[in-house]
């Protein structure tokens, strides 16, 4: 039976900040274009989701009452002991009888839901299942994470009729691996070497995840036109082409980090986002997230459908933008707080 | 249910975090929030149907807030909106400063400029936080 997605949708935060300025606080440099997002003060990971669950439901053209489970993935969720997906499921009106499900601990989260949302729709236990993968990264003042963790929301639904894309394959390829971590009451995430994480966590994981993906579908690495990752900015992917056999082209489009930052769980999906928009039917797509010796892949494959449902909604948010200073987004953060009197 | 662990707030949800009206079946005014006892505002009707608000309206009148309530951060606009389906809904300003009175350069609030509403986090019980609706500049 054939899976796939049904409609898409992102949020971005409409302000960003210049990692450059960001650097001139701490007396370092940067590349003046790179760029993260920052969310107003009153934003989390449930707001985006949100407004990310909104696009898609709009874009998906189906009805609030038809969606039969929600499966939210996230690292950042507000609540401890409430579920992000039931808070989500109040404020986008589905029907109580609505499956809820969320998966955390993870920046995967969202590669993995979606493998649970596509096998409930394979086993025709659902119909309609929503996808979110949401995140507030922070890093701490002056630290390395400071300079990739952001924030945005991504979302899919995922069915049987009216696809634009299938999927056709899936594998999935994890070891135990510590790269980025945050303790249980911390709130800052922690990042270990970076070169540590590329060589032995995401070239490793990555490349096995997609060599295997390939076996299994009988695709060549030529026989897709996108490639997107998960990623915090353009060195990773860059590493990658040579051991999957990729060329730069495939992974010009998909890879919006250099403008977003790492958005943790939901960077795969709004890379994929990126890729959809632009996806003509027929223009395969290889997806592979990666998060702590952990990765996905997916092989997706557009359907004339696409050009009907043609939307270009990263884009527009990526257009949409106004740059705060690094005061700003410190007092956003909360890492500084007013004390009063 | 993200909403502070008491009965008022917890009855308070269908305003929160849906925008659900009653709208009057004598005079088709859309009353807002929703109560249990309901009385129209427009005609004093008592029966009432439940309709779904648009998110979509137009600044009736605002004003500019530079202390801000413990937990939030200013200057933020308060206003009352009035949805394209005749709903009457105060709330906060979200994603602009208020111009004439910020220190940084930001979106002036006007009376009559349409705006959208969207699910922002609105205080918070310590530390978790509670959601509720906020008004902005339509962007997209």
């Amino acid at each position: 039976m054939v899976v796939g997605i049904v409609g898409y949708g992102v949020y971005l935060p409409w302000c960003r900040i210049r990692l450059s300025d960001l650097a001139k606080a701490w007396g370092r440099s940067f590349p003046t274009s790179v760029e993260k997002t920052v969310p107003f003060w009153d934003e989390d990971s449930i707001s985006m989701a949100t407004e990310a669950l909104q696009n898609t439901i709009k874009h998906a053209g189906i009805g609030e009452d038809e969606i039969d489970a929600i499966y939210f993935g996230t690292t950042t969720n507000p609540y401890l002991e409430i579920q992000g997906s039931s808070i989500l499921k109040t404020m986008i009106e589905v029907k109580p009888e609505t499956l809820t499900m969320d998966f955390t601990n993870s920046a995967r989260s969202s590669t993995l839901a979606i493998i649970a949302c596509m096998n409930a729709v394979k086993s025709e236990s659902i119909n309609y299942g929503l996808v979110v993968a949401s995140d507030m990264l922070i890093g701490k003042p002056g630290s390395n994470v400071e300079y990739l963790a952001s924030s945005g929301a991504g979302a899919l639904i995922i069915g049987r009729e009216n696809l634009i894309a299938e999927f056709e394959g899936t594998t999935s390829y994890s070891t135990e691996f510590t790269g980025r971590w945050r303790g249980e009451s911390e709130r800052f995430t922690m990042m270990t070497m970076e070169r540590f994480i590329r060589g032995h966590g995401f070239i490793k994981h990555v490349a096995t995840a997609g060599k295997s993906l390939m076996e299994k579908v009988g695709k060549v690495s030529g026989d897709f036109k996108y490639a997107v990752f998960s990623t915090p900015d353009l060195t990773y992917p860059r590493r990658i082409l040579r051991p999957l056999g990729l060329i730069p082209d495939q992974i010009k489009v998909g890879i919006v980090a250099n403008s977003i930052g790492y958005t943790g769980s939901s960077s795969v999906i709004i890379n994929l986002a990126a890729a959809l928009d632009k996806a003509k039917p027929g223009e395969r797509v290889l997806m592979i997230s990666y998060a702590n010796g952990g990765s996905d892949a997916f092989s997706i494959f557009p359907t004339e459908n696409i050009e009907v449902k043609r939307q270009n909604i990263v884009d527009k948010y990526l257009k949409r933008k106004r740059y705060v200073d690094y005061n700003t987004y410190l007092r956003w953060n909360r890492i500084f707080e007013k004390i009063s009197k | 249910m993200a909403t502070p662990p008491n009965p008022p707030f917890w009855r308070l949800v269908p305003g929160m975090h849906r925008l659900i009206g009653l709208k009057c079946k004598r005079c088709d005014k859309v009353n807002f929030p929703p109560r249990k006892r309901m009385i129209c505002a427009d005609c004093g009707g008592t029966e009432f149907d439940k309709v779904r608000i648009g998110k979509r309206g137009r600044v009736l009148t605002y004003v500019i807030a530079m202390r801000m309530p413990p937990g939030m951060v200013g200057p933020a606009a308060f206003a009352i909106i009035d949805t394209d389906d005749g709903a009457r809904i105060s709330a906060w300003s979200t994603d602009c400063i208020p111009e004439k009175y910020g220190v940084e350069e930001g979106t002036p609030i006007k009376c009559d400029m349409p705006v959208e509403l969207v699910i922002r986090v609105i205080g918070k019980h310590e530390p978790t936080p509670y959601y509720g609706f906020k008004f902005r500049p339509i962007m997209l």
